[in-house]
């Protein structure tokens, strides 16, 4: 039968004993430590090119979190809702999402870094850094960096009405 | 009164001097784009507007047609304020000549390994002596420490030691095939085919689009620019 042309078309082999994907475990880039290495601002040499102040794209752009990466995707999907912000894509731990005018793309992915820590990074993809540092840098990323500390702290105050964001984002 | 006069005198003498100096310090300017076009991935054109942006960067603090660490610092973080490892070393190896300053050709034959067409055998080699911290021939381990740590300093992630040393354990397994406690060229070079992101920061996209951002007004009546 798995010979049949039939059968053939549109048929992917599943291959149940891959071990570069562990079944229980959902595939999420693990990073080692010259991934962190590359974090390095000064190994990204685009700040020549580009003449844009990049102190508010590169605050808060990445941080260590012991959360889940679902759990994290779940919080960014929710602030989407709540932000009426469009989610644009989503793949594996990460999301893009994108304001309703159109001035703001951002993305948001989370890599494993050990057994019990993922690291968190932002990155702002198309846009205005003003509707950038308003949605990322005062709203979820704090909210997400917050999570890990959700035992200890109270839970953020709740979002604020429509008034808050910045027109035209 | 005599005295007075040829304190004058010398005075005079030393403003001369100085002013003889200043003349003979013109910067070389761009004496040949074709010769540094056919040894680099840029074109003739490209080599122009990359000059231009030579031309922006070097004459930030001291306009002397030479970028200075501070100037490639200022270029880099829009502030000359802040140090940093890494820059310190990606300077040193555009600084091929050794002299503490880069020169239009340095900037130009570095960044050529920077553009998305460059062979990737230059960007491995050019990333495996960037992070050859000691430039032994071999990247080590207390040097992956080092500039695992100067990097989350760098950016307010906090690790315990613990978990450093644990990601460095399992970095050091999979590229340390050789199990020697370092990593050479070929391991890195193996390391870096399998992960490729590894990469990321040794391409410039802005590379391809730099005649449009910084326009050269030069005419070249021969140029061939295919």
């Amino acid at each position: 039968m798995m010979r049949d042309p039939w059968f053939k078309k549109g048929y992917k082999e599943v291959n149940f004993y891959d071990e570069e994907v562990k079944v229980e475990e959902f595939k999420v880039t693990e990073l080692n430590a010259f991934d962190i290495i590359s974090f390095s601002s000064g190994l990204n040499l685009s700040g020549l090119f580009d003449d844009s102040c990049n102190s508010s794209d590169s605050e808060l752009q990445r941080f260590v979190s012991t959360e889940s990466p679902e759990k994290i995707v779940e919080k960014i999907e929710d602030f989407a809702k709540v932000e009426k912000l469009k989610v644009k894509s989503k793949k594996d731990w990460g999301v893009e999402l994108g304001g309703q005018s159109g001035n703001l793309v951002f993305g948001v992915d989370v890599y494993r870094l050990t057994e019990k820590l993922v690291v968190v990074e932002a990155k702002r993809r198309g846009g205005d850094t003003g509707c950038y540092k308003d949605m990322w840098k005062n709203k979820l990323g704090p909210q997400l960096n917050g999570l890990s500390l959700s035992m200890a702290m109270s839970p953020p105050p709740p979002p604020q009405p429509e008034t808050s964001q910045i027109a035209g984002c | 009164m005599v005295q007075c006069l040829d304190g004058v005198k010398r005075l005079c003498a030393a403003f001369i001097n100085c002013c003889d100096t200043e003349i003979y310090k013109q910067p070389k300017g761009l004496e040949d784009p074709e010769a540094l076009a056919r040894e680099t991935v840029f074109s003739v054109s490209e080599i122009e507007a990359l000059y231009e942006l030579f031309k922006r960067i070097s004459s930030a603090v001291i306009d002397d047609g030479l970028i200075n660490k501070e100037e490639f610092q200022l270029a880099l973080f829009k502030t000359n304020k802040k140090e940093s490892l890494f820059a310190d070393r990606v300077f040193d190896l555009f600084d091929t000549k050794h002299n503490g300053i880069l020169d239009f050709e340095e900037f130009a034959r570095a960044l050529s390994v920077f553009h998305p067409n460059a062979p990737i055998d230059d960007k491995i080699e050019f990333s495996f002596q960037l992070y050859d911290l000691k430039q032994q021939g071999f990247i080590e381990r207390q040097e992956v420490k080092q500039m695992v740590v100067a990097t989350l300093a760098e950016s307010g992630m906090n690790l315990s030691d613990d978990v450093i040393e644990s990601i460095i354990d399992k970095t050091f397994e999979e590229a340390d095939t050789k199990h020697d406690g370092k990593i050479d060229k070929e391991e890195w070079r193996n390391l870096v085919l399998r992960h490729p992101s590894l990469l990321k920061n040794m391409t410039l996209q802005y590379l391809k689009d730099i005649t449009t951002t910084f326009p050269s007004f030069v005419f070249h009546s021969q140029v061939d620019d295919t």
